[in-house]
């Protein structure tokens, strides 16, 4: 007995290590992705197609017939058999932030899939050092380049090397109710200062400004994102977050003092920390706040069933500062979501292909959806398109300039520096400096 | 006097049981809310439910949301899923861990301390940062994409809460049964499936529940290791109705309502079997 | 009997599948854990071996003292609010009261519901505005007691604590309930004859032979509530500023978001060297005194 428990547990111990190394090793370790669809099929259909046929995995997030990205997908990967029908394409899709869990889990154990939809900046970054992405420079030529909008790949170009293809473009946008706006006879607001004016008038007729959840925290991210950047402008934000320079540096104690300044206006709702952004976003949708700065997906909201403030939405970039560095025309956001392929997939030609049929017809076809502003130079009718979506399209056209969400241009251990200081900035638990000496510990 | 105080008792006895009466029902008033609150939420648009109308009626009854449910959610193929998926992890749980029980309670040998403890360290196992080994001793054993990948976890997880529960309810049977049985010329396996897995009823119908509970709502492990639509199950069709940034929360009430149904049968069957443990016992006695 | 009690076959017989499957699938993955606790490792490259430093860290990182100490109010009030609680019923319900049965069903039910669900219905009754909570004590002359519940640091810890306990209680309840009736019915039937009050029969008969049953509860209730994570994060995301901050939402926080898989892992680790400890320390506590 004693000597078997022994023999047992050695055995034990030696399956460990070997798996343990398994699990650390470099990304270029043996490909295990399985090769489901086989790629020797000698049987070439009786078609005269002289490719070989391939099948190639696809994870996603746009499985729920809510977003309205869903049909946009269906559209594309359908178009793509048709054109393609020896490329087979399985689809696997998984909810939002559950497939963020799954495609680290995949990723350390080497089971990401052929194609699988990502996002640019400090997230895709872990995968990219380990080895785990696909460079696609070889596959990219120049006309497909120049179809892209300025931009389309910047966030998701590490080391000077292409790793994604984008689709669609997003920014933080300030969404306002005209009625409420009419009805209290108040302007929309350029400026801060006049930004300032308006939530006071609206507080002192017993009306919240605007709406944020304290609970998911990035909701409020949006606000100080843009807040930082029309006080520091892009350049300098950017290059801070990127560790080259501090934020030490007076603009980023500014834009925490005028944040620190909204919420002790009662800007946002009462008990806004413990709401949810389902809850928070309510009375928004029920006209009876009049601002909510949001990304551009927001417009989709707008335009859901139960929303009682359609067509009556117009839609600002965030008032500009006096003392700040940020134009009109700066605005948060960029072309994040991407289409990244697998570095050991067997099939390389094949999967970059998709991505690059897949993100260009994306860019169409999500834009006409309401989704995303396009990141590929598109020709469509916009009648048809959710008209603050059209809105959102023509003040981006303008736009000088879009700087990265801080939460997702930074890696994940400083992002949630970040957006933990930021809520309590916002309980009013810390000052605008501890805030900023906070920010400052990235550095360290 | 002693009739009066006969009678005086009886008014007590009454009394008090009317009080006891009169909590249990408002407890009960207060368990029995989140089926109903469930269940109105189910037919609720998003407006309504994170809206004022919280916890009345829906102003307007949204039955669409169940279409939404079952057809976009596939709940159909998932449920039947979630039945195999769940139906063995039970079975295997229930027949290994009451084995493991009986010869760690009653049988006698040197590592029966440190083995109590062996078994007692998959409780204390944080589910998250298992996922990742999990999946990686998965994927060496070649499981990943199959119901297996699944039930094996479950099975794994759920064993050392069953074998505490049926530890705990063996070391209260008296030994007198079992060595009665002996000495009529019953071999160890003869008292195990004769004496004891008989009078572990409730035990069983207990863990039965808590299994399937377990098995029926995981939801992380079922997201990571299936990635075939083949081997997905409920939870995960009921979350794929969630969108990235809007969450449709009618249709996946709606789902909700419909995965509540198998356990709350689950529970009042097995519950049944719980309290009719006590009439056989008697019976026998 | 002793001897049909330590045949080495049987044991062996009835040892081996469960065996192997805890090893497959609980004993490697902790001992891989242990491994990567070792590391600074961010779940994808290679990791840096770094020995104790992780166990060294956590030591002093202030958001994560504060998250045991959160998980170890979970584990107390569990102990001292809910057992007593979920004991009361077993005993009032299995004394054989009318609608036993239906007191039975209804007195689980929280517990099949799923978490989301049962978060969902607090958020509405604690919110700021409309929540049941902050109505009635307008409605009642004690408005100046309406809270954020969940938004302010000083009592989301609580607000999230209450959800949780209550939706256990019939959890342990049920547990109690069947361990009651697997209690030989004659030894009810003597004291009833004795003319032992229900109170006596409970205090001197009931939960003396339930000890066994109420160490499996203790034991979920404390293992539970230092792992305690779904509802929680629900509620609050362990916020806000950490006020309602648990071990397992850091843990989560720490593996998945900041990517520290190995910082995590040491967290993980000391989860459950804290459950076996207190497992350890209950089963002491029933040794001193066991009947049998």
């Amino acid at each position: 007995m004693k000597f078997k428990a022994s023999k047992l547990l050695c055995a034990i111990l030696g399956l460990t290590m070997i798996i343990s190394s398994i699990g650390c090793s470099g990304g270029n370790s043996g490909n295990n992705v399985e090769p489901q669809g086989d790629t020797q099929t000698p049987q070439v259909s009786e078609t005269d197609t002289p490719q070989e046929e391939v099948e190639l995995t696809f994870w996603h997030i746009w499985g729920a017939e809510t977003d309205a990205s869903y049909g946009a997908v269906k559209k594309v990967i359908a178009d793509f058999q048709k054109e393609y029908p020896h490329i087979k394409i399985k689809e696997d899709t998984t909810e939002n932030e559950a497939y963020k869990t799954k495609i680290k889990a995949s990723a350390a154990a080497n089971e990401l899939p052929d194609i699988f939809s990502s996002w640019g900046g400090g997230f895709s970054k872990p995968f990219i050092d380990s080895g785990r992405v696909l460079a696609i420079d070889d596959y990219l030529d120049d006309a497909t380049k120049s179809r892209m909008v300025n931009g389309a790949l910047t966030n998701v170009t590490y080391d000077g090397k292409v790793y994604g293809l984008t689709f669609g473009l997003s920014c933080g946008a300030l969404f306002c109710n005209k009625e409420l706006f009419e009805e209290h006879n108040l302007e929309i607001p350029e400026t801060y200062d006049e930004l300032v004016e308006v939530v006071k008038a609206f507080k002192a007729k017993g009306v919240t400004p605007m709406t944020v959840s304290g609970k998911d925290i990035w909701t409020i991210a949006m606000y100080f994102d843009a807040m930082a950047l029309k006080s520091a402008g892009g350049d300098k934000v950017t290059s801070t977050l990127l560790k080259q320079g501090s934020f030490k540096d007076p603009e980023f104690l500014n834009a925490a003092e005028k944040f620190a300044e909204l919420v002790e206006l009662g800007a946002f709702p009462e008990g806004a920390a413990g709401l949810s952004k389902d809850e928070s976003d309510i009375p928004f949708l029920e006209g009876k706040i009049p601002m909510l700065f949001n990304g551009s997906w927001t417009a989709g909201t707008v335009y859901r069933d139960d929303s009682k403030i359609k067509d009556k939405v117009t839609v600002v970039g965030f008032p500009v500062f006096a003392d700040g560095k940020g134009g009109k025309n700066d605005f948060t956001g960029g072309a994040v979501d991407c289409i990244m392929v697998n570095a050991n997939t067997k099939h390389k030609e094949a999967a970059t292909l998709f991505q690059q049929y897949f993100c260009e017809n994306m860019a169409r076809e999500t834009y006409l959806a309401g989704a995303y502003l396009p990141a590929w130079k598109v020709e469509v009718d916009e009648s048809n398109i959710n008209p603050v979506t059209v809105e959102l399209a023509k003040l981006t056209s303008e736009a000088t300039g879009f700087t990265l969400w801080w939460d997702t241009l930074l890696e994940g251990e400083d992002t949630q520096i970040y957006l933990n200081s930021l809520q309590e900035l916002f309980l009013g638990s810390i000052t605008p400096e501890e805030f900023i000496d906070k920010l400052q510990s990235m550095y360290e | 006097m002693g009739k009066s105080k006969k009678e005086l008792d009886k008014v007590k006895k009454i009394g008090t049981s009317g009080i006891v009466y009169s909590l249990l029902f408002i407890w009960a008033a207060i368990q029995i809310f989140p089926i109903y609150w469930l269940f109105t939420f189910s037919l609720k648009s998003n407006s309504e439910i994170f809206g004022g109308n919280a916890l009345g009626l829906p102003k307007e009854w949204m039955w669409q949301n169940y279409e939404k449910a079952l057809v976009t959610g596939k709940v159909g193929l998932y449920f039947f899923n979630s039945i195999i998926v769940t139906g063995a992890t039970i079975l295997i749980t229930i027949v290994v861990s009451l084995m493991a029980s009986y010869a760690l309670t009653r049988m006698n040998f040197k590592l029966k301390r440190p083995m109590n403890a062996f078994y007692m360290l998959g409780l204390t196992v944080p589910i998250h940062s298992a996922l990742l080994p999990v999946f990686i001793m998965l994927r060496s054993m070649k499981l990943v994409n199959s119901y297996i990948a699944l039930i094996l976890p479950y099975v794994a997880f759920a064993i050392p809460m069953a074998v505490m529960i049926f530890t705990g309810f063996i070391s209260s049977i008296p030994r007198e049964l079992e060595e009665s049985a002996c000495l009529d010329g019953c071999s160890i396996y003869g008292v195990f499936f004769r004496i004891i897995a008989p009078l572990m009823k409730p035990a069983v119908a207990t863990v039965s529940i808590f299994t399937f509970l377990q098995a029926w709502n995981e939801l992380m492990f079922a997201v990571v290791f299936i990635s075939d639509t083949r081997y997905k199950t409920l939870t995960v069709g009921i979350q794929s109705l969630a969108g990235q940034y809007t969450i449709d929360w009618g249709a996946i009430g709606a789902g909700l309502v419909v995965a509540t149904i198998p356990t709350l049968i689950v529970y009042i069957f097995m519950s049944k079997k719980v309290q009719d443990s006590l009439v056989v016992g008697a019976l026998k006695g | 009997m002793e001897k049909v009690w330590s045949n080495k076959k049987a044991i062996i017989f009835f040892l081996f599948p469960s065996f192997v499957i805890l090893t497959l699938i609980i004993i490697v993955p902790i001992i891989m854990s242990s491994y990567y606790s070792l590391l600074k490792w961010d779940g994808f490259g290679k990791g840096e071996f770094i020995g104790l430093k992780n166990y060294i860290d956590l030591f002093s990182d202030k958001a994560f003292l504060m998250s045991v100490k959160n998980s170890l109010i979970f584990a107390v009030s569990s102990v001292f609010i809910q057992l007593p609680f979920s004991l009361l019923l077993a005993l009032v319900i299995s004394k054989g009261v009318k609608f036993e049965r239906f007191f039975v069903t209804v007195f689980f039910i929280p517990v099949i519901i799923s978490t989301v669900v049962i978060g969902q219905l607090w958020m509405k009754i604690y919110h700021p505005e409309y929540g049941v909570l902050n109505l009635f004590l307008r409605a009642v002359g004690l408005g100046n007691l309406a809270k954020e519940w969940l938004g302010s640091k000083e009592t989301a810890l609580g607000a999230s604590v209450v959800p949780v306990l209550w939706q256990y209680i019939g959890y342990h309840m049920l547990l109690m309930y069947a361990g009651i009736k697997s209690i030989s019915a004659d030894v009810f039937e003597a004291a009833k004859i004795d003319g032992a009050s229900w109170l006596k029969t409970s205090r001197y008969i009931t939960i003396p032979l339930l000890r066994p049953i109420l160490k499996v509860s203790l034991t979920f209730a404390v293992v539970g509530s230092l792992k305690v994570f779904d509802l929680v994060y629900v509620l609050t995301r362990g916020g806000p500023a950490r006020a309602s901050e648990v071990t397992s939402t850091l843990m989560v926080e720490t593996i998945f978001k900041s990517n520290k898989y190995g910082y995590g892992s040491a967290m993980a680790i000391f989860v459950i060297i804290e459950c076996f400890l207190l497992y350890w320390l209950i089963g002491k506590m029933f040794k001193t005194d066991e009947v049998v």
